[in-house]
């Protein structure tokens, strides 16, 4: 590949995929630090690898793969996972018409989950994978990830199923 | 396919659901009811979660370090190729700073040790053998007697310094590591100093007048094999 073309192409990977990553790795580590430092750190690991795209692999599970592989390696050095205080986290929602309660509900229902289960939901619902996608980059069978996804969302729909409930009611 | 297994799987992959599975839910209003309690769900989960605002300039930030790091490469290489070139200079200073003065050192060094006029050693024909292979020669005859053999810094490292008392006069011989290229001479008025090319360094002759000194470089190279240390 030409140097000029790669770099043109990393740049546009960087601009169309930033963000989510970002997501990703706020709610992994729910520290902007972190999740800054991840997502540098994995376009880095990203472009040292850059070859690899060449091999027909997609860009999106790759980029989430390599993520989520340098937040494991956090933990693995061993760093404890950090909590932020859910105000800090409300404190980052732009939007203030949003509700404020709702975000901290949220918050502290994931905080709850396991990272093991807090992950593949994480990528179903910022990424956007499937479970068959999500057991190849989690490097788990398709009925473990269907498992942890299920039991995920059904630890999170009892802690939420007030706020569901009022939410399907005013429909 | 019944309720139980579309509410297991529309709870572990509701955005990828079979072509059986919508078929269900299309006909089954309690499946309905259930999979949009999940989306409710999900909605709730994506607002705080697409809501984290983005620092402001990441991909500015990604794309600077990712620049600086291919800069990086350069810097590097750049430095190194620093680093060689003062090396170089630093090990060819000796050369450039001696090489068209090595009489001349040899002419002050002597003139900085008078004592060794004096000194009346006995030098054993082993350190003479030695100190002549120090640079490459060898001594096969007679070059007078040795008063003197001390071991001085030199240009190029530790030299040995002799003094020589012959038929000829008194002459000092400096045999240093640096390397002469051709035979130099240096002249003070009292004293003149002839510097040559040895096989591993440079012999310089001290003589107190030009015309011995002449004489005594015709001695030395009789009976010291100056190119050739076998």
């Amino acid at each position: 590949m030409w140097p000029n073309r790669a770099k043109l192409q990393f740049e546009l990977i960087v601009r169309a995929h930033s963000a989510d990553l970002y997501r990703f790795a706020y709610w992994l580590a729910r520290d902007r630090g972190v999740a800054e430092d991840l997502v540098q750190e994995c376009f880095t690991r990203a472009w040292k690898h850059f070859d690899q795209l060449q091999e027909g692999k997609a860009v999106k599970p790759w980029l989430f793969t390599i993520l989520r592989n340098e937040h494991a390696r956090l933990y693995a050095k061993p760093r404890l996972e950090r909590n932020a205080a859910p105000l800090e986290a409300a404190e980052e929602v732009a939007d203030t018409s949003f509700c404020m309660q709702t975000h901290l509900d949220v918050d502290r229902a994931l905080r709850q989950l396991a990272v093991g289960y807090r992950e593949p939901l994480l990528l179903q619902l910022v990424g956007g994978f499937s479970c068959a996608e999500i057991a190849v980059m989690l490097s788990l069978s398709e009925a473990n990830v269907m498992t942890r996804v299920s039991r995920a969302r059904r630890v999170l729909r009892k802690l939420l199923e007030p706020e569901i409930t009022r939410q399907v009611m005013t429909q | 396919m019944n309720c139980l297994e579309f509410c297991r799987q529309q709870q572990a992959d509701p955005y990828h659901l079979s072509q059986v599975a919508r078929q269900h839910v299309a006909d089954c209003d309690a499946c309905q009811a259930f999979a949009a309690r999940t989306h409710k769900l999900d909605e709730i989960l994506m607002q705080p979660i697409n809501r984290v605002p983005v620092p402001a300039g990441l991909n500015e930030r990604i794309l600077l370090r990712h620049q600086l790091s291919r800069n990086s490469y350069w810097l590097r290489g750049a430095f190194a190729a620093g680093v060689l070139i003062c090396l170089a200079t630093v090990l060819s200073l000796p050369w450039l700073r001696y090489d068209g003065n090595l009489a001349r050192v040899a002419l002050a060094h002597v003139k900085e040790e008078p004592d060794t006029f004096r000194a009346q050693q006995t030098v054993s024909d082993t350190l003479l053998v030695a100190a002549f292979a120090s640079v490459g020669a060898q001594l096969h005859g007679n070059i007078g007697h040795v008063t003197y053999l001390g071991t001085c810094p030199l240009p190029g490292g530790e030299g040995k310094h002799l003094v020589v008392s012959s038929p000829l006069g008194r002459y000092s011989l400096i045999l240093m590591p640096a390397q002469a290229k051709v035979r130099k001479m240096s002249e003070d008025g009292a004293h003149a100093a002839i510097a040559k090319p040895a096989a591993h360094g440079t012999y310089a002759i001290v003589a107190s007048a030009t015309p011995d000194i002449i004489k005594i470089e015709k001695l030395l190279d009789q009976n010291v094999n100056w190119t050739n240390n076998q």
